[in-house]
């Protein structure tokens, strides 16, 4: 069992493995719409994407868009890696799993 | 591994799947535009026929409408994301409207330019082909790739009609390609905007 990979703690809390695959398929999405997509609160949300943000995962950019602020958030390349190798992990463990 | 782990491993696998698909299908709504377009061309062409200063009638009309879509457009995109389907399609129409607009003024001044508006109005009616058959590849949408060819119909026409039936053929294409599918886009996105809110 020990040659099993582990799951980066950071992607696989679960509002953040669905901020990385919603952020994996746009090239840049905003504040609203990820709180709307994930059917989260401001500060929870706030708070998973900066997380994202510290671990180098998500690159967020604040602009004003007719005088109104707006927060875009893009997946890094290191990010996308990270995810391609969470879901690497997940593929690995499940195929165990099945073996037992 | 336990039965509760790989569990909770299969339902981090269904999360990663249902937010792939949502980031996908999201596609911003556009047929106000095409309405919006289909409107302006009406209003220039009207204009040049019974209010003074024609010759204004085209670079006001258009330059205005031009602004009145990017205001529109911004305050639409708001709250929004951005996929590499809606950016294909987004740069379509913004180089082709660029080009329009380049080769619409950029010969005002020249004695090749609307002296011969055969060729003027076929070349832009080419390029409104352009956009849409270009925007229904990416979206693989045989509609709109009727749509293009019917403005290059229209545009091949141009070239061969009187200057009497030029604005005829235009307007087909105005009402047919603009209005017609412009409304029966914004039909589509209301249907698709009712199925998300009863989801």
């Amino acid at each position: 069992m020990s040659d099993l990979p582990e799951l980066d703690p950071i992607i696989h809390g679960k509002l953040r493995l669905a901020l990385m695959s919603l952020l994996a398929t746009t090239e840049q999405a905003e504040f609203k719409w990820l709180r709307e997509r994930t059917s989260s609160t401001d500060g929870n949300l706030g708070a998973q994407l900066q997380k994202l943000e510290e671990a180098g995962y998500v690159n967020v950019e604040k602009k004003f868009v007719l005088r109104k602020p707006v927060t875009e958030y893009r997946i890094t390349e290191g990010g996308r890696a990270a995810l391609t190798g969470y879901i690497q992990a997940l593929k690995t463990l499940l195929g165990a799993a099945m073996e037992l | 591994m336990t039965t509760d782990t790989r569990n909770d491993l299969v339902s981090r696998l269904d999360l990663m799947e249902q937010m792939v698909q949502e980031g996908r299908k999201t596609t911003q709504f556009y047929g106000w535009m095409f309405v919006l377009w289909g409107v302006a061309y009406l209003v220039a062409i009207g204009w040049v026929h019974l209010l003074p200063k024609p010759v204004l009638a085209w670079p006001v009309t258009m330059t205005l409408t031009a602004l009145l879509g990017g205001l529109i457009d911004a305050r639409k995109r708001r709250g929004q994301a951005l996929n590499s389907k809606s950016r294909a399609v987004w740069a379509t129409w913004i180089a082709t409207g660029s080009a329009i607009f380049v080769f619409a003024f950029g010969s005002i001044g020249s004695e090749h330019g609307w002296s011969h508006p055969q060729v003027m109005l076929a070349g832009i009616e080419v390029l409104l082909g352009l956009a849409n058959v270009a925007s229904s590849l990416v979206l693989r949408w045989r509609l709109q790739t009727a749509v293009g060819i019917l403005w290059w119909v229209c545009g091949t026409a141009s070239f061969y009609v009187s200057s009497e039936t030029l604005l005829p053929v235009f307007l087909v294409g105005i009402v047919v390609c603009n209005l017609g599918f412009g409304a029966y886009l914004m039909y589509l996105e209301a249907q698709a905007r009712r199925q998300v809110v009863h989801e």
